[in-house]
Order: structure tokens, then sequence, then C-alpha cells
């Protein structure tokens, strides 16, 4: 294949291929997910977590 | 004409009459120093015509030395309540153009109604200060004013936010308000602030120096800490303001609000990955770290110019406001001293007051070291962000990125200060200190003994190696559960927002007390 037929995009994504096959590279797992969902509560109302005046 | 139209007409003409404060010429002169005037600052912070003025035909009472021949109405500030941005504030704005700003009694009792209103309404204040000090005429009476003034400042301290913008001249003892305050800007080259001014300097230590050098915005920006911010001009100050409130809740018993972001949760950023330097000696930008985990990488810096080997600032993740916390291992190699103590803790302390959750971001080699620190008392110091961290009851998320060694991994939101959620890049080494100061103690001996110089730098390595394998790296930490997780630096960003959610119903308290005793 002649270099000058190659256009630069496939070029670059070779590269990226070759980089990633010689640097070995992985990734660790991650789900990417906030399955936690905001809810109104008194459990945290600021003015409960308020130093308290000693007895 | 009805005598009633007579009194509005009355009203509209003394109206007028108030807004022209010290008069045409005095307002001119204001221009030409390239400064605003009180209602021009107060019409660029405030939402359009959202400003409520109160007190606008107070007058002095001073009877002393002619004053009782010269009132103008509003006596040198205007105060109020307005909106920024929607939300509710209560501000004043000293006026240069009536004795020079000068607060007498009646202008503290100005001042103090809207901080009282705030206080009660749990709205911010912010004080626009441009004035030449006490109002000498009234004597004790203008120094009363300025204690009311400290007091109100005091008991209003994490209740509601105070802001403080210095846009002229702010010496002798009305500096303390400002400083009083969480947060305090400066206009360059039309600002100063210092308890003496040059000329008694000059008198009293032979020191020649000028307002800038004594008390500029540059100066408090970057060598005293005074300052927070400093800005190129007022416009550029007032949008300050404006931006930082935009961090911050209204009071102590809010969630600061709320910013939607496009910027997803499972953004990942591959440049993290790459980003520590193989030799440990080498440096990396810490600000790289932060703008590519924050949303829309849009991150506000608090104290950008003092003590840069630590980075405070907010941002938003996951749309909720967070303080960042972040060594700089660019600057000093990220080393904690006096200042960059004082300035977190400051920092960490506001957070905590006003529902923050902080971010810490850790690469720290320790404290620094040496007879300037120890004088300048770096134990009392670096104690005081010991104790904010320890202190704060805020969800707090810190991550280690390389260095976390000694009495500075502690210091720095570590587990055992109440850490909520602590995590560890793999590249994290957290240990008493690093592998060449921990050889030279713990083998010493065996190396000064070796006299071949081959053989001595062989141990040396050999030593070093069986260092780092033990100590230097974060699963140490993680087998004895001192962290949560080691984590992919590629997917901190996703961490930290998934932590803040799982953290954002946090319950925490304090055991009984009238106060702490923190080291002041």
């Amino acid at each position: 294949m002649e270099a000058e037929k190659v256009d630069k995009q496939t070029l670059a994504a070779i590269t990226m291929a070759l980089h990633l096959y010689m640097t070995d590279e992985v990734h660790d797992t991650e789900p990417f997910v906030i399955t936690i969902r905001r809810k109104q509560s008194f459990w945290d109302d600021r003015s409960r977590n308020f130093r308290k005046k000693p007895v | 004409m009805s005598i009633q139209t007579d009194k509005i007409k009355e009203l509209v003409e003394r109206r007028k009459a108030s807004k022209i404060g010290g008069g045409q010429k005095r307002i001119d002169s204001q221009h030409q120093k390239g400064k605003l005037t009180a209602r021009e600052r107060l019409e660029l912070l405030l939402d359009e015509g959202s400003f409520e003025e109160y007190d606008a035909f107070v007058q002095h009472r001073c009877t002393n030395f002619g004053m009782d021949a010269s009132h103008i109405d509003g006596d040198g500030v205007v105060t109020g309540h307005g909106t920024i941005a929607g939300r509710s504030v209560y501000v004043f704005a000293q006026d240069f153009t009536v004795n020079g700003g000068s607060l007498s009694k009646t202008m503290s009792e100005k001042i103090c109604k809207v901080m009282d209103m705030a206080v009660k309404n749990g709205a911010p204040f912010i004080g626009l200060n441009d004035s030449g000090g006490a109002r000498i005429q009234e004597g004790i009476d203008s120094l009363a004013g300025y204690g009311e003034i400290f007091e109100r400042n005091i008991l209003a301290s994490g209740v509601i936010p105070q802001i403080s913008g210095i846009f002229g001249p702010c010496a002798g003892g009305a500096v303390y308000s400002p400083a009083l305050t969480d947060f305090t800007l400066m206009v360059e080259n039309t600002s100063y602030m210092f308890l003496t001014g040059p000329s008694v300097v000059k008198s009293v230590t032979g020191e020649d120096v000028d307002q800038e050098q004594l008390g500029g915005a540059s100066v408090h920006a970057s060598k005293s800490g005074v300052a927070h911010f400093a800005a190129h001009d007022e416009q550029e100050g007032i949008d300050t303001i404006k931006k930082l409130l935009s961090f911050i809740p209204s009071n102590n018993r809010e969630d600061a609000p709320f910013k939607e972001t496009e910027d997803r949760t499972d953004r990942t950023d591959d440049l993290l990955n790459e980003i520590i330097p193989d030799s440990p000696n080498k440096a990396y930008d810490m600000y790289k770290v932060i703008r590519s985990i924050v949303d829309d990488g849009d991150f506000f810096e608090v104290h950008a110019k003092f003590a840069k080997n630590i980075i405070v600032g907010f941002a938003h993740m996951n749309g909720r406001s967070v303080g960042i916390v972040a060594n700089q291992p660019g600057v000093l190699a990220g080393v904690l001293d006096i200042n960059a103590s004082r300035k977190a803790a400051r920092f960490v302390r506001f957070c905590d007051a006003f529902n923050i959750p902080l971010v810490t971001l850790v690469d720290v080699p320790g404290f620094l070291c040496g007879t300037q620190q120890e004088y300048g008392a770096i134990i009392s110091n670096g104690a005081k962000l010991l104790y904010a961290y320890g202190e704060a009851t805020v969800p707090k998320v810190t991550v280690t990125l390389r260095k976390s060694y000694g009495g500075a991994h502690i210091v720095m939101s570590c587990k055992q200060l109440r850490g909520d959620v602590n995590y560890a890049w793999p590249t994290a080494n957290i240990a008493v200190m690093g592998a060449d100061g921990a050889v030279g103690v713990l083998y010493g001996k065996e190396i000064k003994a070796e006299e071949d110089p081959e053989k001595k730098k062989a141990l040396i390595a050999e030593k070093k190696k069986e260092y780092d394998d033990l100590f230097c790296n974060p699963y140490q930490a993680a087998q004895k559960g001192y962290i949560e997780d080691v984590i992919e630096p590629r997917n901190t960003r996703f961490r930290i927002c998934r932590a803040l959610e799982q953290l954002s119903s946090k319950s925490e308290g304090l055991p009984a007390k009238k106060h702490d005793n923190l080291p002041l």
C-alpha cells in the first residue's frame, strides 16, 4: 500500500489501534450510572446539624 | 394644586436631591479618578429595578466643628435591598462624594439596619466600601459606629454569607469589617486597605512606601491574603461578586443554588490516565485535573494569587456546588506552608458553615520545613487546616492522586478526620514519607558503613525499591480500609459525582459546646 493513497483519518485510526495494542491499554470497569434519586427529607435538615448548647 | 399634591412634589424633590449625594462636582471628580459612584455600583450589582433604598433621608446629628451647618440626605451611604439573579441580598455602598464617605454614627446605624435585615431574612450581605475612615468630627460616636458594625459582622458570621467589595480607600479601624466578612474583593489601582497610611509608616518606622505598595489590591491578593479577589476594574469586581454568589447559598440552612448542566457524569477523560509523570519529582498542573472533573470545566478560584501551592475554589459537580481544595504540585511541589494552611482552612470552614460539600485532591509531599516556617508557627497554622477538616460535617470526598506523606496526609482530609469517601489513584503513595527520606532513616547505618560507592548506590536502590514496593502505593491504605477504593483516574468525575449523590443526605453532628477553641 502506498502511503500517499491512504487518507489521514485511516492513518490516524491505524496509529491509534497500534498504540492501543502496543500499550496494552485496559480500563477499570464502571457502571457509569448514578441510580440514587434525590429526595426531600428532615434527616439532613441543616438546622439539626447546628451545635447544641451544652446542658 | 392641593396640599397633598404639594407634599408629593416635595417628596419627589427630596428624593432627587438625596440621589445627588455630594453634588455633581464631586461625582465628576470621582469619575476622573476612574471610580464609579455608590449608586452606579449598585446599579451594576443588582437586578434592574430591584433596588429598594432604605433611609435615603437620614442625616447626621453631629454639631461639632460646624457640622450642624451641613447636612446631606443619606449621610454618605446608600443602603437597602435588591436581588442578584433573582435572589435577595442586602447591600450598602459608601458614597465618597459625601464627606469622603467617612463613617458617622448615623451611617453606621444605616449599615447596621440592613445587616439586621439580612440576618432576619437569611439573605447575603454585601458591602461596597469607599471611605476615608472615621468621621473625626464625631469623635467616639464614629468609633462606636464601627463597633456596632463589627459586632454584627461577628454575629452574622456563619449565618449568612458576607461579602466586602473595596472600591476606594479603606483605612484604619474600617478595615476590620471586611476582615471579618467571608470574602473581600479589591479593585486594582483605585482601592487600598491598611491600618496606618504611608505618612504614619514613614514617621514611625522611616519606611518609604506608597499606598499601592502598602495596601493595594495586588499586595493583599498575593502577599497578605487579606483580599480573596483582585479585579482589574470595578465592572470586573462587580461581576466577580455576582459569580461568587452563584456558588453559595443565601444562608446556613439552605443549599447552594443547583446549576443545570449538559455535562454528563459518565464523561471520562483519558488525559487523567497519563497526567502523573513517571518521575515523582516532576510536577504537573492540578488545574488540568480540576477542570477535567468539574461541570463544564468551570472552576471559580478563590485566592488565586495567594499561596499558589494550594488551590481553593468553587465549581459544580452534577449541578451541585462544591468547594475544591487541591495541592498544586507545580508550585513548591504542592507542599503545605503557613499561608497555604491558612488559606485552605478558611475556605474549608466557609464551605462547612454553608453546606457546601468538599472535594479534596491530594498530592502533598509534606509540610515546608525551616526556621522561617517554624518561627512563623507552621505548627499552629497547619493545625488550623487539620482542625477545619476534622470539624467539618459537610460531605467530604477525597482523592489522592500521588503523594500523601506524613502529617500532611492526615491534614488533607484523611479518613480519620471523618472523611466520608476517600479514593486514591493507582499512582498514589500514602506513607509516612517518601522512599528517599525513609531509606536514610531506616538504613542510615548500613549505607554509611558501605565504603564502595557502587555498592552503596546499589544498596540504596535496593532498599528504596523495598520501601516503594511496601509503602509507596495505595494498597496498604486500601488493605486497612483507610481509603474506600482505588479508582482509575479517567473515571474520577463519575466517582466523585456518585459519592456526592450518596452523601447528599449526610447528617453528622458535633458535641455540645459553647464554641470551639481552634488554634487561631
